[in-house]
């Protein structure tokens, strides 16, 4: 692999089929999946959701990495060097700290992303740990930023700046990807290098990735100090939350999806399987409840034999459908005893949205 | 069924009596200038365009998009409160707009992108340039 001059100008070649992810915004690109992605364990690269805040870069030639702050030696890695480092393998869920946004009453503003802003991918790097090491970090160290090569088009409008907690920064599972699902990262996924923070939302997962600064203190910034921040104590639905009770998002929260079924659809009566994705930020799928007759009466779903710590557990439902109207949803509970909500935790922002979606199908005989 | 509605905005309209000077004794006749009329369908609403003729659709063209494109705005169904919000925020990240403008905008946008316009219109399409990685050289 290497740095190819302005990848990304590169044609698209014609899909073989219409495509599977509806584009939100044109400029910065994004795009979410459509539902049926979701049920496979794996999401193909062609159906991965895309999020941008600013253009992409395009100037990339001569990219590094560089490590710098409270470090013994500040130093830069070319990718060539990255790939010669050894390298590791982690399954982790991405998904936008604004996936089902658009889903908040009352409606809150940004991309009115539905069901589609989530992912499962292999993602192969090296360890930010081992980069941090060759570096050698200091004592008072606490946290580490993160910088991409993104810009935003006008001087005034604060660059993409986030940080993650020195800790989550040293854990094993923590990468500086190269590789999404064993190719190189696309222009749009962040080529050649982003991060990767299992388990955490996608706001950490900096793309582009171009500077990394160890510090004592948090991180700065808009996209820090305001944005991606969560209430401490959520309030009532439409109400404003004093920027003394927001906190930094960290943890993916339980979430469970069907992908073989829409709301309105037309079913055909008998054996239906019902097929979807569950999972949760630092715990396991314990187990996925269906029902099909509005929340009455809920069944197992059967999970996927491959289970992961940060992946997708895909499940199944043999659903017996007779004729008429009826109300399917799932319900996720992981090892930790969090089970999804009825209704959506409120903040302002439209993050994290993650209540039980009701589904109404017709069953015809 | 024909979906098709018309929006007319008279532009003015607002304007109160009381703010206005006292008339010259002895105003010559003077033809009334037309109202600029807006217009936009609902499908195209639905669809993410903004209305033609409108002086704010002018506005959005040449400051929002220098920094996105016009979706993020239409895909929204925000109240005046919530607009004013986004507003002052983009007047802060460059968005050069005067208070004047900049108040029309959100009441442009209160208007027609609020709780009672039903969610947009979606169709799948392929990954844009840039989604898939590049060819090996």
């Amino acid at each position: 692999m290497r740095v190819p001059k302005l990848a990304w100008s590169d044609e698209v070649p014609d899909p073989p089929d219409p495509g599977h992810l509806y584009e939100l915004t044109s400029r910065p690109a994004n795009y979410e999946s459509t539902r049926d992605t979701f049920t496979t364990r794996i999401t193909p690269l062609e159906r991965f959701y895309i999020r941008n805040h600013f253009d992409i870069p395009t100037e990339m030639a001569d990219w590094k990495l560089e490590l710098k702050g409270l470090v013994a030696k500040p130093r830069t890695f070319t990718l060539a060097e990255l790939e010669k480092m050894k390298q590791y393998t982690v399954e982790a869920v991405l998904q936008c700290a604004g996936n089902g946004r658009g889903l908040f009453v009352p409606r809150v503003a940004g991309v009115q992303w539905r069901w589609g802003a989530m992912g499962n991918a292999e993602w192969t790097g090296v360890r930010l740990k081992d980069l941090l090491a060759a570096a050698g970090v200091a004592k008072d160290a606490q946290h580490v930023q993160v910088q991409g090569a993104e810009k935003p088009t006008l001087p005034q409008t604060p660059a993409f700046i986030r940080g993650i907690p020195l800790a989550k920064a040293m854990h094993p599972d923590t990468l500086v990807a190269l590789r999404m699902n064993g190719q190189p990262l696309s222009p749009h996924h962040g080529f050649p290098a982003r991060l990767v923070v299992p388990g955490w939302v996608g706001d950490d997962w900096m793309k582009w990735l171009a500077t990394i600064e160890v510090r004592a203190d948090e991180p700065k910034g808009f996209f820090y100090e305001t944005g991606y921040r969560f209430p401490q104590t959520p309030g009532k639905p439409g109400e404003a939350v004093p920027p003394d009770q927001m906190k930094p998002m960290t943890k993916l929260v339980v979430k469970s999806q069907l992908g073989s079924i829409s709301d309105g659809d037309v079913i055909k009566a008998g054996k239906n399987e019902l097929v979807g994705v569950a999972f949760s930020g630092e715990a396991r799928i314990k187990k996925v409840d269906v029902t099909v007759d509005g929340g009455t009466t809920w069944q197992p779903a059967k999970l996927d034999s491959h289970d992961s710590n940060y992946g997708f557990r895909l499940f199944r439902y043999t659903w017996d459908a007779k004729p008429g109207k009826a109300t399917v949803a799932v319900r996720a509970t992981d090892s930790a005893g969090a089970v999804q909500p009825t209704t959506p935790v409120w903040n302002p922002s439209g993050y994290l949205y993650n209540a039980v979606e009701m589904i109404s199908v017709e069953v015809r005989s | 069924m024909n979906r098709a509605f018309c929006i007319l905005l008279v532009l003015g309209a607002a304007c109160r009596s009381e703010d206005k000077p006292a008339p010259a004794p002895t105003p010559p006749p003077q033809p009334t200038p037309a109202p600029p009329v807006v217009t936009i369908d609902r499908d195209a609403l639905l669809a993410g365009k903004l209305p033609d003729g409108a002086p704010e659709t002018e506005i959005v063209n040449a400051q929002c998009r220098i920094c996105h494109s016009v979706e993020y705005l239409t895909q929204q169904r925000l109240g005046e409160g919530a607009w004013k919000k986004t507003i002052d925020k983009m007047r802060k990240f460059g968005a050069n707009l005067s208070d004047e403008q900049a108040a029309s905008l959100v009441a442009f946008a209160a208007k027609y992108w609020n709780a009672d316009l039903p969610g947009r219109t979606w169709s799948p399409g392929p990954p844009p340039a840039g989604a898939l990685p590049a060819a090996p050289k």
